[in-house]
């Protein structure tokens, strides 16, 4: 077959060696063949990251959800609301639990048994991005208004609040990874978004015992009817939300702002946007950037220590991020139209 | 922003009138447990981190690696079973320690790092770098360079401040902790130093030694809502801190090794 050598060493390549048996064995002299001519080897230039396909409202079981493909990697986050009774610590905040799972025909180092390392690091970042940075240790004390000025996340749990101190919506968020080829935590968190950003809230009734019940189905039609009756009338005849149709229960998932995230790896001297799992494989550090719609930075991310990140790399990392952002809200925007 | 010679200015007021600029102080101990190949103590006042290290050693055939070592990194939290966080971090922190340790001069070996965080008042993740690097010292495992971890905080009044406790992290705008290399220059003698003429060997005299901290980050988490030019401006701060504590790092070590060895 191939030439014997040691992998390190330029073994001299005849034509009849199969690219795919090449890029297994020298899987370095691979991608610099393609890195010096500034491409890789998917046909993109070492800037462009992937193209992005956003299904909002997929699932429809589920109050909200969105799939999203980033070239090939997969990400599928469903949300279903179920109705809770607040803490007493934030009375006025919903909550929402994050579950990330990657299915065991996502990624080739799948071991039964045991969830990939990557997996918890894409549950803190997640969460960190959504639910503000102390949610990853103190679980249900961020507050949906109130909190540190940095701590808070995107999700406002006050949005979430039907009745202060007696119901409020818990979301529970779930994404599970189909297909991990690189980026797998940008992709969950555009999904994520979405996902929030599709999810329709039912409408609210409640008992005259105060017990609070999501109307959804048949009921949304009939709290809908009594919604109009009470609007002319007042059907049950006592103070508003007393029994029947709670009024002004929230409608949809407050996003306070929109982080998206971005991970460029980086091999010698260039900076891979957007890349594969073979090249995260074979750079084995990068620099995950979260942004959100103003600008702003929530989360730099700088792992694997093998090359060093100067102030330049930095910067390239973030305008690349914040260049995505657009890219993705608009894209966003556009796939949620007409929800 | 001249933060060593600002005094704590309004609203700055850290507790025991700690400059933002200052760190909190620094214990390093050295071969901590008789059984680790390598371990170390290491603490800035309120936080305490124990780095052990094990290896290189044989690897486990389902982790083995025919080219390279394998590094493994095992961080246990103060209280409670480990969570999302830190597995991340151990995540990091393998990612920073492949990069230091020479993995190709042991093939088919393990470098196991058990970090556990024996007191969290801010900054463990910084401690437990320190830690992990003065335990790789102590176990004598080769490396590429030295390196040291600092974090910072940047407050909700926009200022950044060095080595936050566990109050500053809470209530700050956003978190940042850097890891830099370092490596001394033995060739620089300092001007006007203890002694006069200093004609012993430069490496005897470990004052003569400046810490060159590189500059570029080997590993960085920066959590929370800042722009461009704060993450900037703290990596600067952060790559100062840790000057300071590749000086202090070398100091204790080296008369803590003195010490052990040299009799």
């Amino acid at each position: 077959m191939a030439a014997p050598a040691a992998g390190a060493a330029a073994a001299p390549v005849t034509d009849d060696v199969d690219a795919e048996a090449f890029k297994r064995l020298y899987p370095d002299q691979y991608y610099q063949r393609f890195l010096a001519e500034g491409v890789r080897p998917d046909g993109r230039p070492i800037g462009r990251a992937r193209a992005v396909t956003i299904g909002a409202g997929t699932i429809t079981t589920a109050d909200g959800s969105a799939l999203v493909k980033v070239g090939r990697t997969t990400v599928l986050a469903g949300v279903r609301l179920e109705i809770m009774r607040p803490d007493e610590t934030a009375p006025a905040a919903g909550a929402l639990v994050l579950s990330v799972e990657m299915a065991p025909f996502s990624s080739a180092d799948y071991r039964p048994g045991r969830a990939p390392d990557h997996v918890s690091a894409v549950v803190e970042k997640l969460s960190s991005a959504l639910l503000g940075s102390g949610a990853a240790s103190s679980a249900g004390a961020a507050a949906g208004a109130a909190g540190p000025a940095g701590g808070g996340g995107a999700v406002q749990l006050g949005s979430l609040c039907i009745a202060e101190g007696k119901a409020a919506w818990r979301a529970l968020l779930d994404v599970y990874v189909l297909d991990a080829d690189g980026c797998v935590l940008d992709a969950a968190l555009l999904a994520a978004v979405a996902a929030l950003r599709d999810t329709r809230i039912p409408a609210v009734r409640n008992t005259r015992e105060g017990h609070y019940y999501a109307a959804r189905g048949a009921s949304a039609t009939a709290a809908a009817e009594e919604g109009k009756e009470q609007g002319s009338g007042g059907r049950k005849g006592g103070k508003a939300g007393e029994a029947g149709l709670v009024e002004g229960s929230p409608t949809a998932v407050g996003l306070g702002r929109l982080p998206l995230a971005l991970t460029c790896c980086l091999y010698g001297k260039h900076v891979l946007v957007d890349p594969t799992a073979d090249e995260e494989r074979l750079a084995g550090c990068g620099v995950t950037v979260v942004v959100d719609g103003a600008g702003q930075l929530q989360g730099l991310y700088k792992a694997g220590g093998r090359v060093l990140a100067d102030t330049a790399t930095l910067v390239r990392c973030t305008e690349a991020a914040r260049l995505r952002h657009r890219e993705l809200s608009a894209l966003l925007d556009a796939s949620l139209v007409g929800q | 922003m001249d933060l060593d010679k600002a005094g704590p200015g309004p609203g700055s007021a850290r507790s025991r009138g700690r400059l933002p600029a200052q760190l909190r102080t620094l214990v390093c101990e050295r071969a901590v447990l008789d059984r680790a190949d390598g371990s170390a103590k290491w603490t800035q006042e309120g936080s305490s981190v124990l780095a052990a290290v094990y290896g290189p050693r044989q690897a486990k055939l389902q982790k083995e690696d025919a080219e390279r070592a394998v590094v493994e990194v095992v961080f246990k939290p103060r209280a409670g079973l480990q969570g999302h966080e830190d597995r991340s971090l151990e995540l990091e922190i393998r990612g920073i320690l492949e990069g230091v340790i020479p993995l190709g001069m042991f093939p088919r070996t393990s470098v196991m790092v058990v970090l556990q965080v024996l007191q969290d008042d801010g900054g463990a993740l910084s401690c437990a770098l320190n830690a992990a690097a003065a335990a790789l010292v102590d176990a004598g495992v080769p490396l590429n360079s030295m390196f040291s971890s600092v974090s910072c905080v940047l407050t909700s009044d926009r200022r950044l401040v060095l080595d936050p406790d566990a109050l500053e992290e809470q209530a700050a705008a956003a978190r940042f902790c850097f890891t830099y290399p370092h490596h001394f220059d033995l060739t620089t003698a300092v001007p006007a130093a203890a002694t006069g003429a200093t004609t012993a060997s430069p490496g005897a005299d470990d004052a003569s030694a400046t810490a060159v901290v590189g500059e570029s980050v080997l590993g960085s988490r920066c959590v929370g809502a800042f722009s461009g030019d704060e993450l900037l401006d703290a990596a600067a701060l952060c790559r100062r801190g840790c000057e300071r504590v590749a000086t202090f790092a070398r100091l204790s070590l080296a008369k803590s090794l003195q010490a052990a060895g040299g009799a």
